[in-house]
């Protein structure tokens, strides 16, 4: 893992509420041990969709989590960014187009020639 | 009971993934049987408030995660759905070894994808087998 993505998961940040982090890393796992996940319940393809930005949910715990990516190809989900859902605003927001934007500048550094993956339905994803 | 010298403080992080955990475990079956029932016998949210007693909207949120559930709540909605929730306390051993023998039928590798130095790295070098992968290319930014 890199230094980055340790550094959050053990240093987050005091807008980052430990039981909120401990749930996202759960949910995290459970991506990828291919537990069962549902759309718009734990993943949810922000719109525009044609951007192709999804978001993982922390769910139950106060204080969500939004975990901000993509899928470059299915079954893979680029971790970018993470943000509390309380500092994002109503849904809409300009906050939320700049975590898109965060995640829309990383597919363009990364992964340039690759359109982000689109897929069928959920399922081809998760 | 282990030796008291022997005694390990859990740290509340562990506690807390182990809370999480257990949360989203009790949140599946319910979100699995309320489906399940929807679909076979068009079973509806509103059946479901009104067998419980409660606000259509507090259940929808509670269903959808965006509230928090109590022990008793996950109580209540199993027997809303007919159901009892059972409770069996599995050695963590047991359960490592359960994981070990899952990855060894679907015959998984670890597929954790760690980026560094510019590139997205295509070897797979996470602790363990998964199936689904997870990038994580950048510093993740904090206030």
């Amino acid at each position: 893992m890199t230094k980055g993505a340790q550094d959050w998961l053990d240093h987050p940040g005091r807008e980052f509420k430990s039981a909120s982090v401990a749930m996202a890393i759960q949910q995290l796992d459970r991506f990828v041990n291919g537990l069962e996940l549902e759309d718009k319940i734990d993943l949810k393809l922000l719109d525009p969709r044609e951007h192709a930005v999804w978001e993982i949910r922390t769910v139950l715990v106060p204080h969500h989590i939004r975990i901000f990516g993509w899928f470059p190809c299915p079954k893979h989900f680029v971790f970018v960014h993470a943000k509390p859902r309380e500092a994002l605003g109503a849904y809409g927001d300009p906050k939320w187009n700049r975590a898109i934007s965060k995640v829309r500048s990383m597919q363009n550094e990364l992964l340039p020639d690759l359109k982000p993956y689109a897929g069928f339905s959920f399922n081809d994803h998760v | 009971m282990a030796d008291k010298t022997t005694v390990r403080i859990i740290p509340k992080r562990e506690l807390l993934a182990y809370r999480a955990d257990f949360k989203l475990r009790a949140f599946r079956q319910i979100r699995k049987m309320f489906n399940l029932l929807k679909g076979r016998e068009g079973f509806t949210q509103k059946d479901l408030a009104i067998a419980l007693g409660i606000d259509e909207g507090l259940l929808s949120r509670r269903l959808s995660g965006k509230n928090d559930m109590r022990m008793e709540t996950f109580s209540d909605l199993a027997r809303a759905l007919e159901c009892k929730i059972e409770v069996e306390l599995v050695h963590i051993s047991e359960i490592e070894r359960r994981a070990a023998l899952e990855r060894e039928r679907m015959n998984t590798v670890p597929k954790i994808v760690f980026y560094g130095g510019g590139r997205i790295s295509g070897e797979p070098v996470g602790q363990l087998a998964q199936s689904n992968s997870v990038v994580v290319p950048v510093q993740v930014t904090v206030a």
